[in-house]
């Protein structure tokens, strides 16, 4: 990547489901790969099961000073629940690019209120209405990563998904980050996790 | 490359980290021998980071009982000639501000940091709190990072700064520098500053002498005239760009200001950066300086207007007309974070045109969907106390809305959600059984109940405890004993035996306390006995006196990673009449409904407390094994 530019990439999650693991790799990808980065996130309160939002800001040739953006300016939107995605939706640039894992994690509000499941397909549909349907990629990451050994592993398959589509880094400089930052199993489950969301698109 | 420890990594490494972590590294660089704290969030990684990879450093990093206990082992610490850190949250410096106020008459030896992290938002903290005034209120001088590169050089030039000037230096951060994460390029390391020499000196460190007092007080004034010279010395505050409209900008706000210009292209004939990196004493030469040939003053800064103050005293003072522009004006609001948004409407307001460059948020792009107020996790013991205290209200022949529940700070706090509705109030560090004594002295004629967690008791429940035995004042104390700083990231409290980074001590624990306070009536019971508990809690509320239930069982998340997960439990849905009373009762977020209207469990999240399945009125809900999977 040659032209100076910052790339803003927006990780919407659920307290528990690896969203600022995700930004932490892609932090130290970025570091890696001798781009400049900058990230912040906003969560709630409990350690899980609250919504989290992580903005990362990659700089390629360019500064980056801002912890945040603003609606409107994400390159890149990385869901990793479907309702946390319609929340940050706002964040998607008109060119932007939406990575959906099609999970719910229907929140306590939710059942209260007797609200199902059927909720997912519903919100996937209005997802796809708004934003043009050629850049939404609704991806299986946790049934990827379930298939080979950890759901756990789903953040990885949608970095796996997003570098495919963005080439922001090398696989080489994606695999040293996960090979510095994860130990021993969940080290090799990472690394095969980023490759089968990196074939993904492919298969 | 890469380095995988921020602490070990040589000089000159290239490293991803964050804030804190660049501070914990800075604590190394500077020669810190002596950190303590009090968890609190957007501080504790600093400690946190010193525990995971100091292994083999020669260094003392633990948690302390409360923040004032913290400060004063690191001033202890300092006088002594050892180079200490103190961490905190904002309200943590409401805690340590008497020591602190003192601090600043013995002034100290070794260097000595007090890291404050605020949290404009606020992100995860009670009030919007602005520290930056306590640097005015205890005549302290006080720094600000603006990225975590800085957040680490800071905080070595902290240290030396404090020794040249002999006081405590406030390192002054907020959570977008804590919890950013970006590259940070390390330093040299230099050995730890231990223990010199502690000599007698009564009118330094003795304040019972009036006269010695006003004379420190002398002292310390005159110690702040060289603030300035020291900031120069270390490279602090600086100006970019020769343009007339001046923008003053401090620690994070740096960023969005300097986002804005870039987008404007050339910007450095139209405005000049002021950035301020010592807040306090306000660096009055480098200001007039740098003001002086100013056509106008933009000043953009979070929470209060405390620098747009003091720079209109300073140009008043120098006669100098200069329109300033900030949050007096309405230019920037007085609440919340800044964004870039924010900032390029003020400087686009104060240059007389309209910045492009940023997308205009049409929030076309907006879908409703259900909100996420963050629950107890599945398992938590702390909703097992609480149904059993509702339900235990109940079984006492109360309705549940006029037994008042005093909450206080910690993951218990998310009771006041639905379904539990539980706590009426959550105040401060410690206040729900002082609270609950108030309302009782002010005349209220029924049983009150206050609910503490362990850690917040041993930080600031036990002086109200002695009050309320003391005066001889009716209720009932529920503490939650989870054994473990849970919300803040599962930090360790007086009750274990052996700390993060090793340390082997004396547990403390509760029940003693309890004792030897001499509550009335005090039972320890296990959460997960839900009948037990129950019993207790009706038993208890009626007799008069203090009466103590110590609920006890360990965090869910503690305990799943220690012992792992040995049974869960699913639903059979043949079974299930979609009655929801399991989701009603417990709020459990492993709960939810699936598309056939059954009540489904998330088998990733369930940890098998079996507290759905002991209220299912249909027998719905049965054990399987840890491994199940959907």
């Amino acid at each position: 990547m040659s032209e100076n530019k910052v790339i803003n990439i927006l990780i919407s999650s659920v307290g528990g489901q690896g969203g600022l693991t995700l930004s932490r790799i892609i932090a130290l990808s970025a570091v890696i790969s001798g781009y400049r980065v900058k990230t912040g996130e906003t969560l709630g309160m409990a350690q899980r099961f609250g919504s989290v939002v992580s903005y990362v800001r990659v700089g390629i040739g360019k500064e980056v000073y801002s912890p945040l953006f603003d609606f409107n300016e994400a390159h890149y939107v990385v869901c990793m629940e479907v309702l946390e995605c319609a929340r940050t939706l706002r964040y998607l640039h008109d060119e932007g690019v939406l990575i959906l894992d099609n999970t719910i994690k229907p929140p306590t509000s939710m059942s209260l209120a007797g609200k199902n499941t059927a909720l997912k397909e519903q919100i996937i549909k209005q997802i796809t209405e708004v934003v043009r349907p050629e850049k939404v990629v609704v991806v299986p990451a946790r049934d990827i990563a379930s298939s080979i050994g950890d759901p756990r592993g789903a953040n990885m398959v949608l970095l796996g998904v997003l570098n495919k589509i963005s080439k922001i880094f090398t696989d080489e400089e994606i695999e040293e980050a996960i090979s510095n930052f994860f130990k021993g199993r969940a080290r090799e489950l990472s690394l095969r996790a980023y490759k089968e969301g990196f074939k993904y698109l492919t298969s | 490359m890469s380095f995988s420890n921020p602490l070990k990594a040589p000089a000159g490494a290239r490293l991803a980290l964050m804030g804190n972590e660049a501070i914990a590294r800075g604590v190394i660089e500077s020669g810190t021998y002596v950190v303590t704290g009090y968890p609190g969030t957007p501080s504790s990684e600093v400690l946190m980071t010193l525990q995971e990879y100091g292994g083999g450093l020669d260094l003392y990093a633990e948690w302390a009982v409360n923040e004032r206990v913290a400060f004063e082992i690191a001033l202890g610490a300092s006088l002594g000639g050892a180079r200490s850190l103190v961490t905190m949250k904002g309200p943590g410096i409401n805690v340590a501000s008497d020591p602190i106020l003192s601090a600043a008459y013995s002034g100290v030896n070794g260097g000595l940091t007090i890291l404050v992290a605020d949290d404009p938002g606020p992100i995860t903290t009670q009030t919007e709190q602005d520290s930056r005034w306590y640097a005015k209120l205890s005549k302290l001088p006080m720094i600000t990072p603006s990225s975590p590169q800085e957040a680490k050089d800071f905080t070595v030039v902290s240290q030396s700064f404090s020794e040249d000037i002999m006081l405590p230096v406030i390192l002054r951060t907020t959570t977008r520098v804590n919890h950013a994460v970006s590259e940070v390029i390390t330093g040299d390391v230099r050995s730890p500053k231990k223990y010199r020499e502690f000599r007698k000196d009564p009118p330094r460190y003795v304040r019972a002498g009036m006269a010695w007092n006003l004379e420190r007080h002398r002292w310390l004034n005159n110690q702040l005239k060289v603030a300035e010279d020291l900031a120069k010395k270390y490279g602090l505050n600086k100006v970019l760009g020769e343009g007339p409209s001046c923008i003053i900008v401090e620690g994070v706000s740096y960023n969005y200001v300097m986002e804005v210009l870039e987008k404007m292209g050339t910007w450095e004939h139209k405005a000049r950066v002021i950035k301020v990196d010592m807040l306090y004493p306000i660096p009055r030469n480098f200001l007039l300086n740098s003001l002086s040939e100013c056509k106008e003053i933009l000043v953009v800064e979070e929470l209060d207007p405390y620098l747009e103050e003091s720079i209109k005293a300073l140009l008043q003072d120098q006669d100098l007309r200069i329109r300033v522009y900030g949050k007096l004006s309405g230019y920037l609001p007085l609440e919340g974070e800044l964004n870039t948004r924010a900032v390029l409407q003020a400087i686009s307001r104060v240059l007389g045109y309209e910045i492009t460059g940023l997308h205009h948020s049409e929030v076309s792009k907006s879908l409703e969907v259900p909100p996420r107020p963050p629950p107890l996790c599945p398992g938590c013991p702390h909703r097992n106390s609480y149904v059993a205290m509702l339900l235990g209200i109940a079984r006492a022949g109360y309705k549940r809305g006029e037994i008042p529940v005093f909450g206080d700070i910690g993951c218990y706090a998310l009771s006041v959600n639905p379904p539990l509705n539980a706590i009426w109030t959550e105040h401060s560090m410690g206040a729900s059984i002082s609270m609950a004594m108030g309302l009782k002295v002010g005349g209220f004629d029924k049983p009150v109940i206050a609910t503490i967690g362990d850690s917040t008791f041993f930080h600031a429940g036990i002086q109200p405890l002695i009050e309320a035995v003391n005066k001889r004042v009716d209720m009932l104390v529920l503490v939650l004993d989870n054994y473990v700083v849970a919300m803040t990231g599962h930090q360790s409290t007086p009750a274990w035996e052996t700390t993060e980074s090793g340390r082997v001590t004396k547990p403390v624990e509760i029940v003693d306390v309890l004792k030897s306070i001499g509550v009335d009536n005090l039972a320890v019971v296990d959460p997960f006995d839900i009948d037990e508990m129950i019993n207790k809690v009706s038993e208890f509320i009626k007799k008069p006196g203090v009466n103590v239930i110590v609920a006890r069982a360990p965090c869910a998340l503690l305990r799943a990673r220690r012992e792992g997960v040995k049974k869960k439990y699913t639903v059979l849905s043949d079974k299930c009449v979609s009655c929801l009373a399991c989701v009603r009762l417990t709020g459990c977020p492993a709960l939810y409904i699936g598309d056939d209207n059954k009540v489904k469990i998330s088998l990733d999240d369930c940890v098998g407390c079996g507290l759905c399945a002991r209220y299912c009125p249909y027998k719905a809900i049965v054990e399987v094994g840890s491994r199940e999977r959907e």
